[in-house]
């Protein structure tokens, strides 16, 4: 039974389509650092025209970013970013946004509070969850070092 | 007639000596600011540096080589130490890597030199470039 589903398996990857693997790393590292390009534009507009320095001008730049992302994926724009550029346009903060309105999209027929509050944070509920030990953990770790006198 | 021309005569150089006195005195002076910018752009680090005096005070902000973005604060500690070390105690300085600063000193700086701003609106704009410098 076992060597039947290896068999299977080895039968299904030698058929399938090999997936463009250096291809799609290129898609994402230029789509990825454009879209860091841009939030580093806005920043520095920010900056320049307006009562910000590095440290307060993150803030209005990530709204900016942030509703422009989400606009974008009302207008159906932004998927198709995401199908060109995979992680490019997911790791950046614009993808966390897409991962949110898109969710709250798809569910709006089930209602306000159990269609969109309850599905929003369905995709991006493991961002925030992983994001949140990972922080934790580094800060245990760096707290160990710094008390060490390593750092 | 005599006595009213020469009377005139000093009038008039008393005038023009008082004028250049108070503009003399209504500018800050640039000596530890030129001082200042001289110890920041020692550093191998620091491509550029702009700095404004102004009393006792002294605002450096300095442009750093991209590849030492990354030390920003050794960065900082070394300019402040490059600092205190060109100052005596009776001179506070302050020193900055923001961009925002950097513009600001900058824009201040190109007014000093060309002597268009007074010595109290020096200040007021070294207090605009102080809030942000806090935090």
């Amino acid at each position: 039974m076992a060597n039947n589903k290896s068999y299977y398996q080895q039968l299904a990857d030698s058929r399938a389509p090999k997936r463009p693997f250096w291809k799609n790393c290129l898609h994402a590292f230029w789509v990825g650092g454009l879209i860091c390009t841009i939030g580093q534009a806005i920043q520095l507009f920010f900056i320049t025209f307006f009562d910000f320095n590095e440290q307060t001008a993150g803030d209005p730049t990530l709204a900016v970013l942030i509703i422009t992302s989400v606009l974008l994926t009302s207008l159906g724009v932004y998927d198709k970013l995401a199908q060109f550029a995979g992680a490019g346009s997911a790791v950046p903060v614009t993808g966390f946004a897409n991962s949110m309105a898109s969710a709250a999209i798809e569910h709006r027929t089930e209602g306000f509070v159990l269609g969109v509050g309850g599905n929003m944070f369905k995709l991006a509920g493991s961002v925030i969850v992983f994001g949140t030990v990972a922080a934790f953990i580094v800060a245990i770790i760096r707290m160990l070092l710094v008390e060490g006198g390593i750092l | 007639m005599g006595h009213i021309k020469v009377l005139l005569a000093a009038a008039v150089f008393t005038l023009m000596f008082a004028a250049t006195g108070e503009a003399a005195e209504d500018q800050c002076g640039q000596g530890h600011a030129h001082k200042a910018a001289n110890a920041v752009e020692a550093l191998h680090e620091v491509t550029e540096a702009r700095a404004v005096s102004c009393e006792n005070k002294v605002y450096v902000s300095a442009e750093v080589a991209h590849r030492y973005r990354l030390q920003l604060p050794e960065v900082r500690k070394e300019a402040t130490m490059a600092l205190s070390d060109a100052f005596d105690d009776n001179i506070s300085f302050h020193f900055s890597t923001d961009l925002k600063v950097w513009q600001l000193l900058s824009r201040l700086e190109a007014r000093v030199n060309e002597g268009d701003i007074t010595k109290k609106e020096t200040i007021r704009e070294l207090t605009a470039v102080d809030e942000h410098m806090k935090g």
